[in-house]
């Protein structure tokens, strides 16, 4: 499929499901899985860096739609995109940008999960301590980031080995 | 000039990302008119449609938690049955079960939906008139009192939860009978209070508060809640008592109709006389 259809019908998609199925989980009354980073995370290395920080706005502003929750993932999501090529480059060994997709095929499993990993516990901190600030109570948002990020990384790594079925042969 | 051209350019996205994160910090304080909106509007209506099948989804993934609440329920409530009981003093009269009539028999309902976070805060039960539902009954659940049926359907029935800010319940300390109203301050969920103990009352933090005698709709004793606190307002002749709610409305699914066999002749006292 081209990738200018691709890349926006996957927006689509992956935020419907975050909205409509996994913001209705709260596995031990907390622990919300965020699927949505991975669609900023996953767009095209070479892509424009002011392209990636708009779409990671509006993103966010979409999933704050849904949980009325002002610009709360607005804000995570935006810190995301600025801090991913500085993630990108610690999973490859040039500069990040010649990598042909962002994806388990191209990084393999260890460097995917790593790079997924420490981008959502980076989103989620920001999401908790921003949300927190109204709070302050740093120990209940390190332990929600930490446990919030393993949770979405397990779902992550699930539905990337559902639907690529490149994933299945670096597995 | 040319130089600041040159800064704004080489800093273009650091300065791209400061802007969005203050306009979403600046969304974030006004949250409240952003949720006026007329764009938030539009996405709760789509919000809406999917709350039925939120609502299964929320059902089937709680099961495992609800199944053992009931079976907890079930095993206090079958260490009352007669055989867990032996005689132990002499009988000096027949025991007749005739002498006993059964006023409240309670039948088992399912809380579809619940709110809990508003001011006003209700249930939609499955019960409905065709299953014998009637305005003014008690709805109890297995940890205690949940609410009163304020409206009926044929099918559903909509009751107001203890956490209503309408909802005045007459309630009393199980240990000395030391009756109260208890009201919903409109703050937390797990709280409710009592602002009429008279001041002679003695209460202690870790009472437990049941219904009361007065209560035309609730068998008397039914657990209330545990007081959590307690203020002696020194101008005033009443004290105040923070209670413990012992339903949880932020899960609470299985609930009890408490159908009451006088509730017509009570109803019709009631509207006779008349005293305040």
């Amino acid at each position: 499929m081209n990738e200018s259809v691709r890349i926006p019908l996957g927006f689509v998609l992956g935020i419907l499901f975050q909205v409509l199925i996994l913001n209705n989980i709260q596995l031990l009354g907390f622990m919300n899985p965020y699927y949505y980073p991975l669609l900023i995370m996953t767009l095209p290395a070479a892509m424009n860096q002011h392209g990636v920080l708009v779409i990671a706005f509006f993103t966010g502003i979409a999933v704050d739609a849904f949980e009325h929750t002002g610009a709360l993932h607005a804000s995570a999501a935006v810190v995301l995109a600025y801090l991913r090529p500085i993630l990108l480059r610690l999973v490859s060994t040039q500069s990040g940008r010649e990598l042909p997709s962002v994806s388990l095929a191209v990084l393999g499993f260890r460097n995917f999960t790593l790079y997924v990993f420490i981008g959502l516990f980076l989103h989620h901190f920001v999401l908790f301590f921003v949300d927190a600030l109204r709070l302050s109570n740093i120990d209940i948002v390190l332990l929600r980031t930490i446990s919030t990020t393993v949770f979405s990384l397990v779902v992550i790594l699930v539905i990337q080995g559902l639907i690529s079925p490149q994933a299945k042969k670096s597995l | 000039m040319g130089k600041l051209l040159a800064f704004f350019k080489r800093n273009s996205v650091e300065l791209l990302f400061i802007g969005l994160q203050v306009l979403c910090l600046t969304l974030l304080v006004n949250t409240k008119s952003f949720q006026r909106s007329k764009w938030n509007h539009a996405t709760a209506g789509l919000n809406a449609r999917i709350i039925d099948a939120r609502s299964q989804i929320d059902t089937y993934l709680s099961l495992r938690s609800q199944n053992e609440l009931l079976q907890r329920e079930n095993a206090r409530l079958r260490s009352l049955t007669q055989d867990m009981f032996v005689l132990d003093a002499p009988v000096y009269f027949p025991l007749k079960n005739e002498l006993f009539e059964q006023q409240f028999r309670m039948f088992p309902g399912r809380a579809i939906n619940r709110s809990f976070r508003k001011t006003n805060n209700t249930l939609l039960i499955d019960k409905g008139e065709k299953h014998g539902v009637y305005r003014g009954m008690a709805v109890m659940g297995p940890n205690g009192v949940v609410g009163i049926v304020k409206s009926v359907y044929p099918r559903y029935s909509a009751a107001l939860a203890i956490i209503h800010s309408n909802v005045r319940l007459s309630v009393a300390l199980q240990k000395n009978n030391a009756f109260g109203t208890l009201t919903w301050d409109g703050r937390d969920h797990r709280f409710g209070q009592i602002t009429d103990l008279p001041s002679h009352a003695t209460i202690d933090i870790g009472d437990t508060v049941v219904t009361d005698t007065r209560s035309s709709i609730f068998p008397p004793g039914m657990i209330v809640g545990i007081v959590d606190g307690v203020e002696y307002n020194t101008t005033g002749d009443f004290i105040h008592a923070q209670v413990q709610l012992a339903t949880d409305f932020s899960t609470i699914r299985a609930v009890y109709m408490v159908e009451n066999f006088r509730a017509d002749e009570l109803q019709n006292i009631e509207k006779q006389e008349t005293y305040e």
